[in-house]
């Protein structure tokens, strides 16, 4: 038993997992190929995603136990 | 309190980013080593993360601010000590890859001033945060140490598709650039 799950469910709670995870990630990078694509490959994207990103980490570093 | 972070992050970030464009101007291929270090930076740590491996850990320093520089201070003079170490946010450690990516994607900028530009608005948007999430957590009861370790998990997830969206944008920058 994994946390009130048996073994096969347990299995494939960690393969949905995986499988929504792989999904997640392949959306992300199309997204950046998109965009970059999109704007016709201006280096001022990556300054905009630079932007962002830095508000999300300084956001998301408070959640560091 | 938001001027005693944004201040240092804008100021720090903003000679980093001066740093990198004058550097630019004597090696030119630097911008574009940095937009294919960024492609290769992202793709690898965004898929560690997105993935949950524990390996690699985020590049960056394990210091944490020391006690002794907040004994004995004034509440006006830790706010500017938390502020000016945590507002840039070198110093201290980060758990999340993403903010290592940062100064790759700085200096992809290339020129001055634009990379001046795009430093110094890096720095405020991390030290906004950085000063947001203060406030939150200060206006509500600390989360034990579970939940909190659970949110990281969860954040981490986030960091790790922001980094692939960021490695796929390089990518398309790298190929127009190189082509």
């Amino acid at each position: 038993m994994t946390a009130g799950l048996d073994e096969p469910q347990a299995d494939r709670s960690a393969f949905d997992s995986a499988v929504i995870r792989t999904l997640l990630a392949a959306f992300a990078l199309a997204a950046g190929l998109a965009v970059a694509w999109l704007v016709g490959g201006r280096v001022i994207i990556l300054g905009v995603l630079a932007v962002l990103l830095a508000a999300g980490n300084g956001y998301g570093k408070a959640y560091s136990p | 309190m938001f001027a005693a972070y944004l201040v240092p992050g804008a100021a720090a970030w903003a000679a980093l980013g001066l740093a990198f464009g004058v550097a630019a101007v004597e090696i030119a291929w630097l911008p574009t080593a940095a937009v294919v270090a960024s492609a290769v930076y992202g793709c690898a740590y965004g898929a560690a993360e997105v993935g949950g491996s524990p390996w690699p850990t985020a590049p960056g320093l394990r210091w944490q601010v020391p006690q002794d520089l907040l004994i004995g201070a004034s509440p006006p003079q830790r706010v500017l000590v938390w502020g000016s170490i945590l507002g840039p946010g070198f110093l201290t450690r980060n758990p999340y890859a993403g903010f290592a990516i940062l100064p790759l994607l700085v200096a992809a900028v290339g020129r001055v001033p634009a990379v001046v530009v795009v430093a110094g608005l890096a720095g405020v948007a991390h030290a906004a945060g950085r000063a947001a999430a203060l406030l939150r957590d200060s206006a509500r009861p600390q989360d034990d140490p579970f939940a909190l370790l659970l949110s990281s998990l969860r954040w981490r997830l986030v960091d790790g598709l922001a980094l692939l969206t960021v490695a796929g944008a390089a990518a398309v920058v790298a190929g127009f650039r190189i082509r």
